[in-house]
């Protein structure tokens, strides 16, 4: 009888969990995390590639911002649906198959949901969509710097995340349906939750995730990843069309 | 909190830059996400009430408690962080249970539903879905947006840590185990006695399983929990062999053999012999092998491992207990074990840190006595 989504549980095929696991163990699983990321990563782009280049983007984009807020609403509830059965997937599921299956799903998903801001991107402020690859990239980066320098458990930070992502969903539904955009100041908001979530999740991977579910480790990873692209490319956009 | 702070400063900037007065909203969904919650968790107990069964325990919030009272027989728990909350209500007796616990589960939309009736009742159904820039509606409206995510969000059926949502719960009432229903009966006294044990009273724990022994004669959990109070008790051998006698008993026994593993090792805990440990330790292993994210049985095994002086798996098993505790009072517990361990192995820094954090919030005088005496 909750109300929200929560924090996504390990179900592990053993009862280890990563930061109990020898150095070198723990080395490998950190390392197959990261691989299965830049995985991840260039998946998502070979599919907005193959998006754009086939034309699809465009008549993707375009549809949705026809539709009006209520359209996007939409988009956003069935990617919140997808994004979450793939979560849970990935870090249920004992089958290797099922877990790529998830995370090959995951990234299909942000791809696609990406695809009208990306092509509302190329239309206004095309520069927008490398600079903001380049800010995240080295955002993300930073981030994880330094919880592997400092070593810090972030998982404290479970609860202040999961109360601002109630907060952003009441306000994207807020938005939507009283017909206002959400601006700048949000996005910059959206940014530092994107963080702390990249803080959270990194600390995980580092502390706590157990030794087998490195597939799911790098799909929340990819997903808070995306966030910080998306609210980053907003602001880019947003100033790149100021100017 | 700064965190917290920060982002609803660039929300609040974000409100007043492009001002229109459909912006407030934003304000107003926050404002109205707590009595939502709470009319929803009142829909679930208000139902339970008129079928006839009753309401232990209703928390709204998570996180660390801030107030706690009782409304007739119910306590209500209060928590720092107003985002979910829940009731754990609890059958009389076996009739039409199935339904009447889907019935129970729908409760809490339905709760929501009505307000957006009531509300479109109010304003007219054509004003609630159309735009105005009048406050009192959009503060309505705002409302009944509010009580439809929670619609939508409890009736998708999904599982959270465990807990099925409202939608999964109606769907899965009517596929009930006889083990589950068996639970649900225990359910009051069990949580009760586990109360009177933590407060050091395991007589007035014994009194209260014997008189859900007396209304549900042979239950299983009861009849676990009995074992565990007569080891508290002293009766130490009558506690064990009553644990070692449900393990041959039945099927619907067999189905509470992770818990009896469990109770073993609790048992043997409280009574405080150190010749039952190694059994202790067995007992608490396999309920953990059979269960991993069950932080009860995470606690136990710590604490078992803190007695037999294994020190750092003491800690990763009591961490690993803790992370997964969703109880404030398991919270403290894991707290004040770890403050233990860390007592034990000479880092007298940490301990003073985990007994500080647990004496600042908890409210349990038996743990509080517990770290000042180390």
């Amino acid at each position: 009888m909750n109300a929200v989504p929560e924090e996504p549980t390990y179900v592990a095929s053993d009862s280890t969990v990563a930061g109990q696991l020898a150095m070198a163990e723990r080395a490998q699983f950190i390392m197959r995390t990261y691989a299965h990321l830049v995985g991840a990563v260039l998946t998502f782009a070979a599919i907005e590639v193959l998006l754009f280049v086939t034309d699809l983007a465009p008549t993707l984009g375009a549809a949705v911002l026809r539709g009006g807020p209520l359209m996007w609403l939409g988009v956003m509830g069935g990617f919140m649906i997808g994004g979450w059965v793939a979560t849970r997937v990935a870090h249920t599921a004992q089958s290797r198959n099922a877990q790529y299956a998830a995370l090959f799903g995951y990234v299909l998903i942000e791809a696609l949901l990406f695809c009208p801001l990306l092509f509302f991107a190329a239309l206004v402020a095309p520069q927008a969509i490398g600079i903001a690859a380049l800010v995240t990239v080295a955002g993300f980066a930073a981030l994880t710097a330094i919880v592997f320098t400092t070593r810090k458990d972030f998982s404290f930070m479970g609860a202040v995340l999961r109360w601002g992502a109630l907060v952003a969903m009441l306000m994207i539904a807020a938005g939507a349906v009283f017909g206002f955009n959400l601006g700048l100041y949000f996005s910059a908001g959206m940014v530092a939750l994107a963080g702390g979530m990249v803080l959270y999740d990194t600390s995980n991977v580092l502390l706590h995730y157990p030794k087998d579910r490195y597939v799911g480790a790098s799909l929340q990873l990819f997903a808070s990843l995306a966030l910080l692209f998306w609210y980053v490319l907003r602001i880019v956009i947003s100033l790149t069309s100021r100017d | 909190m700064s965190f917290a702070v920060g982002i609803l400063v660039l929300l609040t900037a974000d409100m007043w830059s492009d001002w229109s007065p459909a912006k407030l909203s934003m304000l107003f969904v926050l404002l109205a996400w707590m009595p939502m919650l709470v009319i929803h968790e009142l829909g679930h107990a208000l139902v339970a009430r008129l079928v006839g069964w009753d309401v232990i325990e209703m928390v709204v919030g998570y996180g660390p408690e801030l107030a706690r009272f009782r409304v007739g027989s119910t306590l209500v728990a209060l928590r720092a962080v107003p985002i979910e909350g829940h009731v754990l209500p609890t059958p009389r007796d076996r009739k039409h249970a199935r339904l009447k616990s889907a019935l129970v589960y729908a409760g809490g939309p339905a709760a929501e539903l009505l307000t957006i009736m009531a509300i479109g009742a109010l304003l007219g159904f054509d004003v609630l879905f159309s735009r105005s820039d009048e406050l009192s509606v959009i503060a309505l409206q705002s409302v009944a947006l509010v009580a439809g995510i929670g619609v939508v969000l409890n009736l998708a059926p999904h599982a959270m840590s465990g807990a099925p949502s409202d939608g999964l719960g109606i769907l899965v009432s009517f596929a009930l185990s006889q083990a589950t229903l068996e639970f649900r009966l225990a359910l009051p006294y069990v949580t009760g006695a586990t109360r009177e044990l933590d407060c050091n009273d395991p007589r007035a724990a014994h009194a209260l399983v014997r008189e859900g022994l007396t209304r549900h004669p042979e239950n299983v959990p009861l009849s676990i929990m009995l074992a565990r109070c007569e080891v508290a008790l002293g009766e130490i051998e009558r506690g064990l062999s009553r644990l070692e006698e449900l393990r041959t008993r039945d099927e619907l026994a067999e189905a509470f053999e992770t818990e009896r593993l469990h109770a073993a090792a609790a048992a043997v805990l409280e009574s405080g012999d150190r010749a039952w440990l190694e059994n202790a330790a067995d007992a608490a292993r396999a309920a953990v092998e059979r269960a991993p994210l069950q932080p009860e049985y995470l606690l136990t095994l710590g604490a078992v491992q803190l007695e037999l002086c294994q020190l750092a798996r003491a800690h990763e098993t009591l961490q690993a207990a803790y992370r997964l505790a969703r109880e404030p009072l398991l919270e403290d517990r894991c707290l004040s074990y770890l403050a233990a361990v860390a007592h034990a192995r000479g880092q007298d820094e940490q301990a003073l840190l985990f007994a500080r954090t647990l004496q600042s919030r908890t409210q349990s005088a038996r743990l509080i006595a517990r770290v000042q005496g180390w």
